[in-house]
């Protein structure tokens, strides 16, 4: 019997990053065989989700009042705005149970616990691209709604948000780990979140106090920066979109140092 | 070759568990380089810490300060099994491995497809499998690809009679070109597979150059401790494959002990 096969350099190790880079590819081809894993329709579910709730939340809004902030379609409105928040909400989801799904996988020395949390970065990122141009492509087909994609706010706005997600999810997969209690808080404090984001609403409509409240939210800017990437008539008072990628990058700084000084050997346990 | 080639080094590792009303220490500022072509047999009593410390080498455990490099290509425990997906294939969860290790995908499938004898079930789910299933292919994996170090921990046979003789072999043929670390409960075993031994005891690993003054020392350290039951049972049978070159260092003191003439501190590439 022989070998199946050797490693392509047997005694100099190869370089780091091209292990990095070979890990990351496997990982995220191995995540996308399982993530749907058993339930029938697999990524069809990525679309369907957020399809209901923008289709639910517009058909509850319809009936109250006439026209929604900006434009005329509700569907539209609520798309953009859900749609972006979920490049936040989707990639710190997915970031903070990588280190529990993929604990067994460090046996492999090849394996560092960065490599899943890149992996399930790129393929969560991916996949909320995908079901953003599904989803606001049809829903600006099917309502006609008059708008102008502009790259110029939107890459920005989604990169920001991307960020921040990165961030808050390597911060908080170590975190979660130190103080069990704080990730209970966390999710409980996290789960109306898109309520103080402006998915709803555009931050505009609020009297000043409140506006210059809720701005402290990083997300209010991910969103109304992403809809003046839509709306062509929308300028808003208050997005920047330096203040969530800021964020991103205090997050993830913080987050890397922790996961450097604390986390991986919290992972034993 | 001036720089000799060393398939690990340990640079101030230190690892500690919390343990209920103490610090347990697994090692303490351990420097040592391993040299290749020198199979190391891992002594310890029971909870001195030796999977932990085989663990760390594998990279699934990380040490409290210093660190692990790795400048060989160094196995997973051999028939590590924890990683299958078990609503992935078998050929899925083989090709996953394979493309780690960067290795020909198809070829590692075939080969672990006729090595674990499971016909037909490579194209099933993982979790239709059962143990021995499981098992067979676990251990294909880890023969199918060619690492320089072998990491064992109690090397558990598994399969009919047929297929432990198979596996034997083949585990064997691949010493003639790698190494192992192992850890087994079997003296005999560790005769067989290695030529050098490590005591791990109170924070401190003892290197030998030779074999058999590690598992004397070893059994010194069981019998200090009084009413302590020994837990390397002699099995009879004698080394099998041994070199006479008495003589111990210490590895936790000083820079890097060197079990062989050749060790040397490796670039510090790989690091952990």
């Amino acid at each position: 019997m022989t070998d199946a096969a050797a490693p392509r350099k047997r005694h100099r190790p190869e370089s780091p990053f091209r292990v990095h880079l070979r890990v990351v590819t496997a990982l995220l081809r191995r995540e996308m065989a399982t993530r749907y894993g058993r339930t029938s329709g697999g990524y069809f579910w990525a679309v369907a989700e957020p399809a209901g709730m923008i289709g639910m939340m517009s058909m509850a809004f319809a009936a109250l009042s006439r026209k929604p902030d900006l434009g005329q379609s509700f569907i539209v409105f609520f798309a953009t705005g859900f749609l972006s928040f979920n490049f936040y909400r989707m990639t710190a989801m997915q970031l903070f149970s990588t280190v529990r799904s993929n604990r067994a996988l460090l046996n492999y020395p090849n394996v560092a616990i960065y490599d899943a949390m890149v992996a399930r970065l790129l393929l969560q990122t991916l996949t909320n691209c995908m079901v953003a141009a599904v989803i606001l492509g049809i829903a600006i087909w099917y309502t006609e709604e008059s708008v102008q994609l502009d790259v110029a706010w939107i890459a920005p706005a989604l990169g920001a948000a991307t960020l921040l997600a990165f961030g808050v999810g390597v911060m908080n997969s170590v975190l979660f780990q130190m103080f069990p209690l704080y990730q209970r808080v966390f999710l409980i404090v996290n789960r109306p979140l898109f309520i103080i984001s402006g998915v709803l609403y555009i931050p505009e409509i609020l009297p000043t106090q409140l506006r210059e409240l809720i701005a402290w939210n990083p997300l209010v800017h991910v969103v109304s920066g992403f809809r003046q990437g839509v709306y062509p008539s929308y300028h808003s008072m208050i997005t920047q979109l330096e203040y969530p990628a800021l964020c991103g990058l205090v997050t993830l700084a913080l987050g890397l140092l922790l996961l450097r000084r604390f986390g991986e050997r919290l992972m034993d346990q | 070759m001036s720089r000799a080639r060393t398939s690990l080094v340990f640079e101030n590792v230190s690892k500690e568990f919390r343990v209920k009303g103490g610090v347990k220490t697994v090692v303490r500022d351990l420097n040592m380089a391993i040299p290749r072509g020198r199979s190391l047999a891992l002594l310890g009593r029971n909870g001195a810490g030796k999977s932990t410390l085989l663990s760390m080498v594998a990279g699934a455990l990380k040490p409290d300060r210093g660190r692990i490099l790795r400048n060989a290509n160094i196995s997973f425990p051999l028939g590590f099994a924890g990683s299958f997906h078990k609503d992935l294939t078998g050929a899925q969860n083989v090709r996953f491995v394979a493309r780690i290790y960067g290795v020909d995908e198809e070829m590692l499938i075939d080969y672990v497809q006729d090595f674990a004898e499971i016909g037909p079930f490579i194209d099933q789910p993982v979790r239709v499998y059962s143990s021995g299933m499981k098992a067979r292919l676990a251990f294909g994996v880890s023969m199918g690809i060619r690492f320089d170090v072998y990491l064992v921990d109690e090397l558990t046979a598994v399969g009919d009679q047929n297929f432990k003789k198979k596996s034997k072999a083949v585990f064997e043929s691949k010493l003639a070109n790698s190494d192992v670390i192992m850890v087994s409960h079997s003296v005999n075993q560790l005769r067989r597979y290695c030529d050098c031994g490590l005591v791990l005891e109170d924070g401190r690993l003892e290197v030998f150059d030779d074999l058999e003054a590690a598992i004397e020392r070893h059994h010194l350290n069981m019998r200090e401790v009084s009413g302590a039951v020994g837990e390397v049972v002699e099995d009879g049978a004698g080394p099998a494959r041994r070199k006479a070159r008495p003589g111990r260092r210490d590895a936790t003191r000083g820079a890097a002990a060197r079990p062989g003439a050749e060790a040397a501190r490796a670039p510090s590439r790989n690091a952990t």
